[in-house]
């Protein structure tokens, strides 16, 4: 197409700072020809409105204009003649000048993994400028609207380009060596050969997959896969290589804004029956010629030597972050010879440390877990993977969450109104979620060149990424503030509001079963892991909903500190005994298929690990519940070091006021 | 149910504990008022039991419907105070109760009515006993300790019957500086010789109900372990530092 320059509209004193690092003299054609490329503007609109933007920047006596103050104006223009569809494809994404200053001098208070860094800047500016894109070109008006008001929450827009979380098998490692940048242009290692080798392929894998999924890396079995490079090896040596593990992962300060790799590892005292029979692969990526059954000893020495690590702490004897230690406890596990001791070292290191989650495997139940409580229940399917554990690769594309309270508030008290608003949110989930599968979609089909490489790297016959597998799930918030205001009492104060409760999930399930069917995707329920999102949508509750939000709503009323109960849990605060806690809780769990925990809160009291131990056994046997993990409150002195269980204002060795107090954010 | 059952006394009732039984879920009864006037005492409210407030009353049918409801998970009942052991008329009928259900029964007890503590280990409604020895046994120490006058004869007579009675047990002291010297330790180990086990417990001015125990410091970490080491040459010792 032709564009006619119009050389006596170029003013010889005005040049325009580019985006691309150069300064070029005015010429009004550029605008027109981004109108016409960028939003498909037809010619003469793109010149009328370049010309009126032309004559505004000439009437400001500016000798410099930048790139996007001219985009700026534009946009004014374009609104000005009503082209609004025009002007949302034409906008500039980014953040203003002040705000960045205030991301240089004011730390981030977000995430509680993050640490302030250059690098944790860098990951949020990006973050505003993907969440502006993904709100603007890759969901629909319609889902963007009800996440922008609260109505439902999009899980990690800032990583749009990036699928949610992933469960890996080390087995890939051994059998086809490390590609660290899916495309073999980066040095390229063979199946290692030795124990070391290995479990350093397995933390840069993770960090570099950590590149590439917005949320948790996932190691399924990790003592099992790890064992049959560990025969003959003395204890001393496989402790020695268990720390190594630990460190090198919660060391490892490099992935997604210089935070650490999400990473659960999941551990399993027994082997487990699906893995029984399967081929091993030991050094050199060769088949060993045995089973896994053959390698229980080695498994249960690497699996007690790192939750001795776990116990022990770092060099301060505070807790690992990361990586999350998951035992699953299983039927197996209580005939398995040694596991009553193992289990009171678990314990023991939950009840000090807080990292144990146990994973209450029932019956022929087979899980891996992700992240706080995202845990894929492998179906017949995937079991068939079991026969080549390198191609258990799971993946949840994207976490929406419900907004259950402004749903009850929305109805009025009117149930059938309720349900019918917690359908139309649940379809804006299913519709955001096929959104997201396209833009994924067309991310992946770029193949080798594309942005998610190691997501598209075929070794096996297929990418490592399956994308045809991918879960898509749907969370809730608020299910006590919902039910506290449909019926006025919370979930644990009568049997009827814990009733009520059951009724909802039971429907939220059936609901996500139904659009799964009709949108062609999985869509399991997932408690959500919502700090911020509680925050988020009781603040916009507030603002827009005071009346019904304030009788509910939870934290310090008239402050900013205020939150709902998240997910299914029960009010955290709530004087329940754990048993009645892990006990209630735990009936909603087998109706939240991805992923569902309960919290035990121990405080201060040095509780006996052995009674713990009892209650984790006894939790297995007498209830539904999936996930319990202990928080306990811990206090460090950075004076002298000193371990205080409680949350301390001041060392009660040195009487430093220099404490750090570490509890579990839920 | 009869009467007595129903009169029984329960200033205070914790549903779940995994903290006074090791190895175990119990649950915990706390009976209101105490023969000692011990200066340290961390439950001085439940020292004069006509002082208890009405609203901490529970009923005794609420303790025995939740012990049979949680009996999946509960492995045993502490009774605790106060000193238990003078509530006998009520509490024998009330742990017979319990016994019915299943449940085991541990005692906290001062040891100072071993009358009450051999019936109660007669009638085999205690599983455990947990008796405090606060001082060396000496009338003099024991006195300070324990703010009464009390004959150490009656502390010893129940350490030599809970010894000899082959329920599981264990002894404590808790180490209250002023109270309870490093030096007293192994006197009091060798006092308990034959004993399952001796709890050293580290003394914490939180709650301690007089001056100028509620601001007086602990004994360190070290110092506990260092004494342990003195009583572990006559009994088996724990120590419990928080």
């Amino acid at each position: 197409m032709a564009i006619k320059k119009n050389r006596d509209s170029e003013d010889k004193t005005l040049f325009v700072r580019t985006s691309d690092d150069d300064i070029r003299s005015w010429d009004k054609v550029f605008i027109v020809k981004s109108l016409m490329s960028e939003v498909g503007m037809p010619e003469p609109d793109a010149i009328k409105v370049a010309t009126e933007v032309e004559f505004f920047i000439k009437n400001s006596n500016l000798k410099f204009v930048s790139a996007p103050l001219v985009r700026e104006i534009t946009n004014t223009k374009l609104l000005e003649h009503g082209y609004e569809s025009y002007r949302k494809r034409y906008t500039r994404l980014g953040l203003p000048l002040n705000d960045m200053t205030d991301l240089f001098f004011n730390s981030n208070k977000e995430n509680s993994n993050v640490h302030h860094s250059s690098e944790a800047i860098n990951m949020t500016i990006s973050g505003i400028a993907k969440k502006e894109y993904a709100l603007l070109n890759v969901f629909s008006d319609d889902v963007a609207t009800a996440h922008q008001n609260g109505t439902i929450h999009l899980h990690d827009l800032d990583y749009i380009d990036r699928p949610y979380c992933t469960g890996n098998s080390i087995e890939y490692l051994k059998k086809f060596g490390l590609v660290m940048d899916g495309r073999g242009n980066l040095t390229v290692a063979k199946p290692a050969k030795h124990a070391e080798v290995l479990i350093l392929h397995l933390t840069k894998f993770a960090a570099a997959l950590q590149g590439q999924f917005a949320g948790a890396i996932g190691w399924d079995a990790v003592n099992l896969f790890l064992a049959p490079y560990l025969v003959g090896m003395k204890e001393e040596k496989i402790k020695q290589l268990a720390q190594m593990m630990i460190y090198e992962f919660a060391q490892q300060a490099v992935s997604r804004g210089g935070q650490v790799t999400f990473t659960d590892t999941n551990y399993f005292w027994e082997v487990p029956k699906h893995f029984m029979d399967v081929p091993a692969i030991g050094p050199g990526g060769k088949f060993t010629g045995n089973n896994y059954s053959e390698y229980e000893e080695e498994a249960q020495s690497f699996a007690k030597a790192a939750f001795e690590v776990y116990l022990k702490g770092d060099a301060y004897g505070r807790p690992f972050f990361f990586p999350k230690p998951d035992l699953h406890i299983t039927e197996r596990f209580f005939k398995t010879d040694g596991h009553k001791e193992f289990m009171d070292l678990a314990t023991e290191v939950g009840t000090k440390m807080g990292n144990t989650y146990f994973i209450f495997d029932r019956g022929d139940e087979v899980k891996i877990s992700e992240c706080c409580r995202l845990q894929f229940k492998l179906n017949e399917n995937d079991l068939l993977d079991v026969k080549q554990p390198w191609k258990m690769r799971y993946s949840a594309m994207q976490n929406v969450t419900v907004n259950l309270p402004r749903a009850a508030y929305c109805s009025r008290g009117n149930e059938a109104v309720l349900f019918d608003k917690i359908s139309q949110a649940m379809e804006l989930a299913a519709k955001a979620h096929v959104q997201k599968k396209q833009f994924i979609g067309k991310i992946l089909a770029l193949g080798a060149s594309s942005s998610l490489p190691i997501l598209t790297m075929n070794l096996d016959g297929e990418p490592y990424y399956r994308f045809d597998r991918a879960s898509f799930l749907v969370g809730m918030l608020g299910l006590n503030e919902l039910v506290q205001f449909m019926i006025g009492k919370e979930l644990h104060e009568t049997t009827d509001a814990y009733k009520y409760g059951l009724k909802v999930i039971a429907f939220m399930r059936k609901k996500a079963e139904e659009l799964g069917h009709k949108y062609s995707i999985h869509m399991p329920l997932e408690q959500t892991p919502a700090e911020s999102t509680a925050y988020r949508m009781a603040k916009l509750d507030m603002e827009h909903y005071p009346n019904p939000t304030s009788k509910v709503v939870k934290g310090q009323a008239g402050t900013p500190y205020i939150y709902y109960t998240n997910s299914t849990y029960f009010n955290i605060g709530a004087p329940m005994s754990p048993i009645d806690r892990v006990t209630k809780e735990g009936a909603f769990h087998p109706m939240i298929d991805a992923g569902a925990m309960s919290h035990v809160w121990l405080g201060e009291s040095q509780s006996d690990p052995r009674a713990l131990t009892n209650f984790v056994m006894k939790t297995f046997k007498n209830t539904m519940n999936t996930q319990i993990a202990f928080s306990p409150e811990i206090t460090f002195c950075k004076t002298c070091n000193n371990k205080m269980s409680g949350l301390k204002d001041r060392c009660d060795k040195c009487a430093s006021v220099k404490v750090e107090g570490i509890t579990r954010t839920e | 149910m009869p009467s007595t059952v129903e009169e029984l006394e329960i200033s205070g009732f914790l549903e779940t504990s995994f903290v006074d039984w090791d190895g175990l879920i119990s649950s915990v009864i706390y009976l209101p008022g105490c023969n000692l006037r011990c200066p340290f005492c961390h439950n001085h409210e439940l020292i004069f039991s006509d002082k208890s407030p009405k609203d901490m009353k529970i009923k005794p049918q609420l303790v025995l419907n939740h012990l049979n409801d949680k009996k999946e998970w509960i492995d045993g009942l502490t009774v605790t105070g106060g000193e238990p052991t003078f509530h006998m008329g009520m509490l024998v009928p009330f742990l017979e109760h319990v016994k019915t259900i299943g449940l085991k029964v541990k005692l906290d007890t001062n040891g100072s009515n071993p009358a009450a503590i051999r019936k109660l280990i007669d009638l085999e409604l205690v599983d455990y006993v947990a008796m405090d020895v606060k001082a060396q046994l000496s009338d003099d120490k024991y006195h300070a300790a324990v703010g009464v006058n009390l004959s150490v004869d009656k502390i010893k007579e129940s350490i030599t019957l809970i010894i000899g009675s082959g329920v599981d047990h264990e002894f404590r002291t808790t180490v209250v500086p002023t109270l309870v010297s490093a030096s007293d330790i192994p006197l009091i180990a060798k006092d308990l010789i034959g004993c399952k086990l001796y709890v050293l417990q580290k003394f914490h001015n939180e709650n301690a109900w007089k001056e100028p125990f509620n601001t007086m410091d602990s004994h360190t970490d070290d110092e506990m372990k260092a004494m342990g080491d003195s009583a572990s040459k006559s009994v088996p010792v724990k120590l419990r530092l928080r």
